[in-house]
């Protein structure tokens, strides 16, 4: 079992998971390019889990290194994408990684879709017991499968601060 | 795709399985912050794109670019940094 989270003010539900393009990861590059860690909107309506702009961005890559064009369809009508292999992982505290081997679909960038959240599809979920509790105000999923499936030895490298980070403007 | 066995893909995410579950922890736990009453980012940046990493915020501002710059200005990794826009007016998604 593992927990997602609900938005502050909308109550959306979210899991959080690391998404990795084989093709495109370059390794000796720091942080390596082609992975990004994401945070998804659990959508049962949404065929296809799908990464949108704002997280597309973050993981180094540009539109010219996809190649795989594709067409989606969703009550704004018509968008543009492109389908890339992909690893999307979750981590199951106290168990393992599950991982999931797929093509995932990358929105073509425009203004209207910047500020949406990247969604997680049935192409997932219809591999878990999904649990959205309204009334706790909690979302957890029980993961029934997954592609690979690697678990935790305890054992947890020292995770040192990186070099230049910034101090916390603030904190709660 | 053709299917990774176990350690293809132990090898493509390179690093130990409890060290990508800690990455992801601190993820998880940087997204908290999106979540938190205290204090709530539309109160305290509205209208703004923020970047959260390792659970403290790295940068605001007005536009995407200007915060990626910020990020990398910071030392946070855009790649391990939650980025979302901060809006103070209500919206309906129908996806």
């Amino acid at each position: 079992m593992f927990h997602g989270r609900l938005g502050n003010t909308s109550k959306n539900p979210y899991f959080q998971g690391r998404v990795l393009f084989p093709r495109l990861k370059i390794a000796i590059k720091i942080p390596p390019i082609g992975e990004a860690d994401v945070s998804f909107l659990a959508d049962t309506g949404a065929d296809r889990t799908l990464i949108m702009p704002s997280d597309f961005f973050r993981f180094g890559i540009t539109l010219a290194q996809l190649t795989r064009k594709t067409s989606m369809n969703g009550v704004g009508g018509q968008g543009d994408g492109f389908l890339e292999e992909a690893l999307v992982t979750f981590s199951e505290p106290g168990a393992g990684l599950h991982v999931y081997q797929m093509d995932l679909v990358i929105a073509a960038p425009n203004q209207a879709i910047m500020q949406c959240p990247s969604l997680l599809g049935r192409d997932i979920m219809n591999r878990w017991c999904l649990t959205v509790d309204g009334p706790r105000q909690t979302v957890s999923a029980k993961i029934a499968s997954s592609d690979n499936f690697l678990k935790f030895t305890g054992k947890v490298k020292e995770n040192a601060p990186l070099v230049g980070v910034a101090p916390p403007l603030y904190r709660d | 795709m053709a299917k990774l066995s176990d350690q293809e893909v132990r090898d493509l995410l390179g690093g130990s399985p409890d060290d990508i579950g800690a990455e992801l922890a601190s993820f998880t736990d940087s997204c908290e912050v999106l979540s938190s009453d205290r204090p709530r980012l539309i109160d305290t940046h509205p209208m703004e794109w923020v970047g959260v990493f390792r659970g403290h915020i790295a940068g605001a501002a007005a536009d995407f670019e200007s915060l990626m710059s910020q990020l990398k200005t910071a030392g946070a990794p855009p790649a391990q940094t939650i980025v979302r826009f901060i809006d103070n007016t209500e919206k309906t998604f129908i996806l």
